[in-house]
């Protein structure tokens, strides 16, 4: 049989209906003779408007499976359709695949225990033979902690899974999320699908964000703030930069931090291997210091970047064949895109742009593409990691 | 934008090799220092999976500090070693960095876990010397070919230098931690040991200053150890002479010089915190060196004479008193015959003689000398035997201020009392302790020549087993008469207990010595403390008398269970305290009780409730009524009336033969007094019964 993926969406305002709407879009595209003998999963991203409690009771009326997962995002797209409200639904169906579900709470009360219980959870399922698994993760990315929950993963779970994910988020209002499995609906969680295949997964992660000043030492940082850069005051530091740099800036970055540093987040330098960064946003300034989306380790040295349409889209191809790559001769049936909301804004042609890249790359295979507050994943061949501004792909074969 | 890619790559591995280094040494936990160096060394060189083997400083096995990447890494590094030793042996034989950037069948095959068998496609293993010796293995895999660079790899032996440094570091802390625990194990074992043993101890610096002051120390001394820590020694342990009082410092500068021990000598005063006066003997001082044999202080060892020769001299004066009272019994008789024949012819002899006749006030003076006499005899039967108690329960509150009242009258000393509401009662020979009161009073009187001030104080007191005094465990009343007179010298402060001993021209000498012998008999003790110039003070403790109405609730309680018939008892005491307590008692548990006060009425009780034809079940005769018939005269004629009668005889006379005799003399059972509800209860429910 193999495995089918197939998406569905709906922007009807009512979530029970958008849920009905949307699940039935999806299965339309899948036999329905597969269904007796396949595992399912279906994955549900929802904008804020929406309350998990109706989308979940509408897609258990239209399927039998307590494989379902989702979370709020900003936004999200399939092959044809971008919207940032409204409801996406996405089935795989598959008799290669296996899915395991969990739901870790009180993601932001001790990030460090909850990500190894989880690991935990992991390790008992997973056989040590040779198997290929793959880790969506879909944390609350307004509790600040994912740089952890990644790590410790990591560190515990290692390079025998591939792992791959985004923040849930709210399109920059930083409200509250839910993440949801099954029953369950929560925020300040992480939920998360472990699938299992003998078929490869290809996994990569590109921004195109280029360095723009020289080197500043993170003299001062706990987790996601920085206090001090080169030992001064990590804002004026940063302001005097982009005041230098940008002239257009001067009169706003005091009050429109949040407009002004979109265009010119953090870089900190990958490994000495590589000349690719691992991004962090700033979100706002507090006292002096820069918070940013994740974590920024102290005594590490960043840098200032920016971007243009250009570099942005120059890394999309190369990406994609990396990705690709991963799946030797198999071809992909589908892909899971972890998009960043803030490359949105940004530019919404330069997501068309790379959606239609994706496509070409897929050939027709479904794209389920989300709007993200945060990608999880691996740069080239690195440790995963937490990026902002990114885009986290993962294809299927 | 152009980018100069060789700028780029220095500013990377500045940047790498600032956050590395700056974060090492920032914690002195191994495994965390050890997990922070690993994960930056893998993130910021892009690798994939690594571990830390560190020489166990005790078996001299590599063991694993910490692994990140690999699947089930903490269950790995539980394991420790034996999972996978690979490249340990070649880099102890070689001392060099492995690198294999690209792996053979063969090599693939060396890595023990199968999943990383196809995953890794390179590796580098780097020593962690310290000093030229190994001490660890910092090992890193990738999943990528060709991941390790000549130029990584020297980064990394740089940063595994200073990271072994620091390694190092942390084994000397926790070496010292381990020294340092021992140490407070041992200064521990040292310290409860010195505060356990028997002997008081003081250190000192070489300064004199305390160091260390044990619990027997600061019971002798009275100062608490906060208080002394840091005090000049002689502030502490302050010691004079007897003969004149002056401070004496001895030993501590000769032993500071000598470094040898030296006696600080016997039976030397000590003065305690609240200025009183202790005897102390045995003293010695030694000086402490340290491991150069250098003095660092020195060591006070001591003991209070109660321990010894106060208890001695205790022993001494109990035996005089003993002697005396001997003698005294053994003649008093005799010595009374002869003074009533003496008396008697001279009051013969004034008869027959006109008032005026000039031998008439011969024989008047003789008179009054043969009465003096008889007080003496009286006085000095105290001390006998036959001087034994005659008990009451009593308040010593009341018979203080009677006996202070007749003392000072017309007297310029002024006496003030704290007498608390509460004060227990006592069960004593009112008129025996009345004596004593007067006896100190009076030397506190003589004392203050010029007027002064009496303190009198009085509070409940419960002692345990282990306290200083040489009295058992129980409830007593304390009482302290304080003067602010001339004070006794400590050497006449030893003896002042003695009979004949005074320092009065006209004194007898006996007043004290009759005060500690009646204190003795009420198995109570008496001591002194005096400061000469300041004054005196007397402390007496005596045995408290039980709350009767305490009791009887308790045992009433107790008893009502029982099925008690209406016996009839009869109680005869002169004391109506006992009586109505007795009364009471028995009452509430059923008995029909009547209570006489002599032999006569108790008599008449008795024949009357016979002729009625209820007559009494039991009968409860006190063995001494004052001036009457006592409870084995009683009985005598009460077992004329009826020969089966059950009869109780109760006394407060501890060592009165009637305790060894009673039943001789017809009792059935025998009370001695003070007695609880219990024993009364138990006695007469084991006499009735039969």
């Amino acid at each position: 049989m193999g495995t089918y993926i197939s998406t569905g969406v709906s922007a009807l305002p009512d979530p029970y209906l958008a849920a009905n709407e949307g699940i039935r879009n999806a299965l339309t595209k899948i036999n329905p003779n597969l269904f007796d003998k396949a595992n399912k999963l279906v994955i549900s991203l929802i904008t804020q408007e929406y309350d998990p409690y109706w989308i979940l009771k509408g897609i258990k009326e239209n399927i039998d499976t307590s494989n379902i997962i989702g979370f709020t995002t900003a936004g999200f797209f399939t092959n044809d359709t971008i919207l940032t409200k409204g409801v996406l639904i996405a089935i795989i169906i598959s008799d290669e695949m296996e899915f395991f579900l969990n739901l870790e709470k009180n993601l932001s009360k001790d990030p460090k225990t909850v990500s190894y219980q989880l690991a935990k959870k992991i390790t008992e399922i997973l056989p040590v033979d040779d198997i290929n698994a793959l880790l969506i993760l879909m944390p609350d990315a307004i509790s600040s902690t994912v740089s952890v929950l990644v790590e410790t993963l990591y560190d515990f779970l290692g390079a025998k899974i591939k792992y791959v994910g985004g923040g849930s988020g709210d399109n920059l209002r930083f409200l509250k999320t839910f993440q949801f499995t099954n029953d369950e609906i929560a925020s300040d969680t992480v939920a998360s699908a472990l699938i299992l295949t003998h078929k490869p997964i290809g996994i990569s992660v590109y921004h195109g964000w280029q360095p723009i000043s020289p080197p500043f030492v993170v003299t001062k940082a706990k987790g996601n703030i920085i206090y001090e850069l080169d030992w001064q005051n990590a804002f004026d530091v940063y302001k005097d930069f982009i005041e230098n740099y940008d002239k257009n800036v001067i009169n706003y970055i005091h009050n429109e931090f949040a407009k002004t540093a979109i265009n010119y987040p953090l870089g900190i330098s990958l490994n000495t291997n590589s000349i690719n960064y691992i991004v962090r946003d700033l979100i706002k300034t507090i006292n002096g210091s820069l918070v940013c989306v994740g974590d920024v380790p102290e005594n590490s040295v960043i840098r200032i970047m920016t971007s243009n349409y250009a570099d942005l889209i120059s890394e999309v191809k190369p990406a994609l064949t990396y990705t690709k790559k991963q799946l030797y001769n198999n071809h992909p049936i589908g892909a899971l895109v972890f998009y960043c909301v803030s490359r949105y804004l940004l530019s919404k042609e330069l997501l068309l742009e790379e959606i239609s890249l994706i496509k070409e790359a897929l050939g027709n295979a479904p794209i389920i593409g989300c709007l993200s507050f945060g990608e999880i994943g691996s740069i080239e061949s690195s440790i995963p990691e937490y990026h902002n501004k990114s885009v986290a792909i993962c294809f299927f074969s | 934008m152009s980018r100069p890619y060789f700028i780029d790559q220095k500013i990377r591995d500045l940047s790498v090799m600032y956050e590395i280094i700056s974060s090492i040494g920032t914690s002195l936990d191994l495994k965390k220092e050890s997990d922070n160096f690993l994960s930056k060394v893998l993130k910021r060189f892009g690798y994939d999976i690594g571990s830390i083997m560190l020489k166990d400083n005790k078996t001299k096995l590599f063991k694993f500090i910490t692994a990140k990447g690999y699947f089930k890494t903490d269950e790995l590094i539980e394991k420790e070693y034996t999972f996978d030793k690979l490249g340990i042996d070649e880099i102890i034989l070689t001392k060099k960095t492995i690198i294999k950037n690209q792996l053979t069948y063969d090599e693939r095959k060396l890595i023990i876990l199968p999943y990383l068998q196809d995953k890794v496609n390179s590796y580098a293993f780097v020593p962690i010397f310290f000093e030229n010796e190994l001490i660890g293995l910092l090992r890193l895999f990738s999943l990528s070919k060709n991941s390790f660079s000549e130029r990584q790899i020297k980064m990394i032996e740089s940063l595994t230098a200073k990271f072994a440094k620091t390694i190092n570091h942390i084994h000397i802390m926790e070496s010292l931690k381990e020294t340092l625990n021992l140490f407070l194990d041992e200064k521990e074992k040292l310290f409860i040991t010195l505060q356990s043993i028997a002997d008081s101890v003081i250190t000192t610096d070489i300064f004199r200053k305390i160091t260390f002051i044990n619990r027997k120390a600061e019971e002798i001394t009275g100062w608490q150890s906060k208080e002394a820590l840091g005090k000049d020694l002689t502030e502490v342990f302050k010691i004079i002479d007897k003969k004149n009082e002056k401070n004496i410092e001895r030993g501590f500068e000769s032993l500071i010089k000598s470094g040898e021990p030296v006696s600080i000598g016997n039976n030397l005063t000590l003065i305690t915190k609240n200025k009183s006066k202790k005897i102390i003997s045995t003293g010695v001082c030694a000086p402490i060196k340290n491991r150069t044999g250098d003095i660092s202080g020195t060591v006070l060892i001591f003991n209070e004479i109660i321990d010894k020769e106060l208890r001695d001299s205790e022993f001494i004066r109990a035996k005089k008193l003993e002697s005396l009272g001997l003698l005294a019994g053994g003649i008093a008789h005799d010595f009374n015959n002869l003074l009533t024949a003496i008396l008697g012819n001279i009051g013969l002899a004034m008869v027959n003689l006109p008032p005026e006749h000039k031998t008439y006030s011969r024989l008047k003076e003789a008179e009054k000398a043969s009465l003096k006499a008889r007080d003496l005899v009286t006085q000095l039967l105290t001390f006998s035997k036959g001087g034994e108690p005659m008990k009451k329960i009593l308040s010593p509150s009341q018979l203080l201020q009677d006996t202070a009242n007749l003392v000072l009258l017309g007297s310029n000393v002024q006496c003030n009392f704290k007498i608390p509401n509460n004060l227990w009662h006592i069960y004593a020979d009112e008129g025996q302790i009345g004596q004593v009161f007067h006896n100190i009073l009076l030397n506190s009187c003589q004392a203050m020549p010029s007027g002064g001030i009496i303190e009198i104080k009085c509070e409940n007191i419960s002692l345990k087993t282990d306290s200083p005094f040489p009295l058992s465990a129980g409830q007593y009343v304390k009482i302290i008469i304080k003067d602010t007179g001339i004070g006794i010298s400590s050497e006449n402060l030893l003896k002042i207990f003695d009979p004949y001993y005074t320092t009065k021209p006209k004194g007898t000498g006996l007043g004290l010595s009759i005060a500690y012998a009646i204190i003795k008999k009420h198995e109570g003790y008496i001591t002194v403390n005096s400061t000469l110039g300041k004054g005196t003070e007397f402390t007496i403790y005596l045995p408290a008398y039980k709350k009767i109405s305490e009791e009887i609730t308790s045992h009433t309680a107790e008893q009502f269970t029982k099925n008690i018939k209406k016996l009839k008892i009869l109680v005869m005491d002169d004391e109506d305290l006992i009586l109505n307590f007795i009364e009471d008692a028995l009452k509430q548990l059923g008995y029909q009780v009547q209570c006489t006060k002599n032999s006569i009425e108790t008599i008449q009780a008795y024949n009357k409730a016979l002729n009625s034809g209820e007559p009494f079940d039991l009968v409860i005769l006190d063995y001494t009524i004052p001036g009457e018939a006592g409870g084995k005269e009683t009985i005598n004629k009460l077992l004329e009336i009826n020969p089966s009668l059950k009869a109780i005889i109760s006394s407060g006379y501890s060592d009165d033969p009637i305790i060894n005799e009673y039943k001789q003399v017809g009792f059935k059972g025998f009370l001695k007094k003070p007695y609880k509800i219990k024993e009364l209860l138990n006695t007469i429910e084991t006499i009735l019964s039969n």
